[in-house]
């Protein structure tokens, strides 16, 4: 029987609901300072609009506070996956008021594209948006990646706060308490963002001889973009822009930080063990090599980069973009789409394996993948051996663990769901009669909260695609289990007793 | 889900000095995958003449 929730349930919901509004209230002060300073009034007024909305609503939803606030699992859930759909309504407001978009819905996928770390993009005439609006639509890709509720965890951290972090696709705790976890990962960011910052706008104002501002503009955002694995580009045409082997070599660093999990940047410097026997650091290097050996095979077979130096670059750059989850390119989509074949599959394949468990990339994850093998070879053996014969099978993932049926099944049902996610996608695409690479390759970029696009994401792209994607990126940030929840808890509204 | 500090920083370095070691490590990999990369390159451009 569904037991349905009661007032307090929903009091404990909206209060914290609310807790994250406020916060996203406080975050819009940042684009609105940066539109002050560039002197851009129009925007600073819709930032201001926008801070309004989210205040009051945060404020009001606050106004009924339950009597306990400690969240079980089925309030953090709903908490976080309303807050996923939430908070881009909230971060759209600005978006919509710039002028440079042509339907309602395509700031709101803008908005999730920068909330999910998924970098695919529907604005028109980017190269002339303001500055606080670029600014703001990267401190989206900020927030996402760090996850939102982090933020607020680590201000308001209370009962049942692990809900929230869990619920955000995040299985390490590195720290005894959530607070504390949460502000390692701040360290971690901020670290990288002193370095990212410094080492991008070094480079655009020494070699490519930015103007001071206009070179700390692009290291802000491009660190952003690159270290929560997002997308996003100051311009239309991406990191390909800087024509700068070292901007890109900067990029990179970021993009593989932004892939390790948080955990892995806490044991790194623990040993040598950490790294050189840890599962998913196998995995995601072995699957690394393999679809850049596709994408470098492929694209030397089919004679698009006559040089070393630039297949090297395209090929390595487009495969390390696609499998940290962040979606950046050094080519036009046009390029991209004329890939095909096995360069097209190794990038195909990079998107949909994505980074690592508790980083901020997307994508089924490189532990799940290397715990699918793991089971299968386990399986194998069991067939081989004899009859009776017991297989213990364990794997090094911050200490040695078992493998046991029950995680088995946990890894095989999240990654059949990616799977399926990536289909539908598909399925809706050819619906509108994409040819199946294209249908194929968008549908894995937003699943997986990618990015790279062969030119199918588009402002004049049907609604219900656009819809579909929305829906795909929410649900590969999420990993499912939260929107499992808000189903249920939706379900039990209506049903329950 | 796992729990990966048993309440210690690790062998009396700080925190930060970690996360700069690890960066500096992230760097390290950068020019690794860049030679591997090159020489995946120079092999497949051999191969398909």
């Amino acid at each position: 029987m569904l037991i349905r929730p009661n007032r307090e349930d929903l009091r404990l919901i909206g209060y914290n609901l609310g807790r994250i509004l406020v916060v996203v209230a406080v975050a819009g002060l940042l684009p609105l300072t940066w539109a002050l300073i560039a002197g851009e009034s129009a925007p600073a007024a819709s930032f201001l609009l926008m801070i309004g909305i989210s205040a009051a609503l945060g404020y009001l939803m606050m106004q009924r506070p339950p009597q306990t606030t400690r969240l079980d699992w089925s309030h953090g859930m709903v908490v976080v996956s309303l807050t996923w759909l939430i908070v881009p309504a909230i971060g759209a407001i600005p978006l919509e008021l710039s002028g440079h978009y042509g339907s309602f819905i395509d700031p709101y996928f803008d908005a999730m594209s920068g909330l999910t770390t998924s970098g695919l993009a529907l604005i028109q005439d980017l190269d002339h948006l303001a500055t606080s609006l670029n600014f703001w639509r990267h401190l989206l890709h900020f927030l996402g990646g760090q996850g939102i509720v982090i933020a607020v965890l680590s201000v308001f951290a209370g009962g049942g706060a692990m809900t929230l972090y869990y619920g955000e696709a995040r299985d390490d705790q590195i720290f005894p308490s959530v607070r504390s976890t949460a502000r390692f990962i701040w360290l971690v960011s901020a670290v990288h963002g002193a370095f990212g910052i410094v080492a991008l706008s070094a480079v655009g104002y020494f070699v490519l001889g930015f103007r001071p501002f206009r070179a700390i503009f692009h290291g802000v955002t491009i660190f952003m973009a690159a270290f929560d694995t997002g997308g996003f580009a100051p311009q239309s045409s991406s990191v390909g822009y800087y024509h700068s082997a070292a901007f890109e070599a900067v990029t990179a660093v970021l993009m593989i930080a932004g892939a390790l999990s948080f955990g892995l940047h806490f044991a790194l410097w623990r040993g040598r063990r950490q790294v050189v026997d840890n599962l998913e650091v196998r995995t995601i290097l072995t699957t690394f090599l393999g679809t850049l050996l596709l994408t470098l095979g492929g694209l030397a077979s089919a004679g698009l980069y006559q040089s070393l130096f630039g297949l090297t670059r395209q090929g390595l750059f487009q495969v390390l973009s696609a499998h940290s989850g962040t979606g950046f390119a050094t080519i036009p989509s046009t390029e991209l789409a004329s890939w095909g074949g096995l360069a097209f599959g190794g990038i195909a394949i990079a998107m949909a394996l994505g980074g690592m468990a508790s980083s901020t990339a997307g994508g089924v994850k490189s532990l799940r993948v290397g715990l699918t093998i793991k089971a299968l070879s386990s399986q194998v053996r069991q067939v081989l051996l004899p009859e009776g014969a017991v297989i213990s099978t364990r794997y090094w993932h911050h200490g040695w663990k078992q493998l046991n049926p029950g995680l088995i099944q946990a890894v095989m049902g999240v990654s059949l769901l990616y799977v399926a996610l990536y289909v539908l996608g598909t399925g809706v695409g050819l619906m509108y009669h994409l040819p199946l690479g294209s249908a194929l390759f968008e549908s894995v970029s937003a699943g997986a909260n990618v990015g790279l696009s062969v030119g199918v994401v588009d402002p004049t792209m049907p609604f219900f695609l656009k819809l579909t994607y929305i829906f795909a990126m929410w649900a590969g940030r999420l990993e499912f289990v939260a929107i499992f929840s808000l189903v249920g808890f939706v379900f039990s509204l209506v049903r329950g007793k | 889900m796992s729990y990966l500090n048993p309440a210690s920083t690790g062998r009396g370095r700080s925190t930060l000095w970690g996360v700069i070691t690890t960066l500096i490590l992230e760097g390290a990999v950068v020019v690794t995958l860049a030679v591997v990369g090159l020489g995946i390159s120079l092999l497949m451009l051999w191969l398909t003449g």
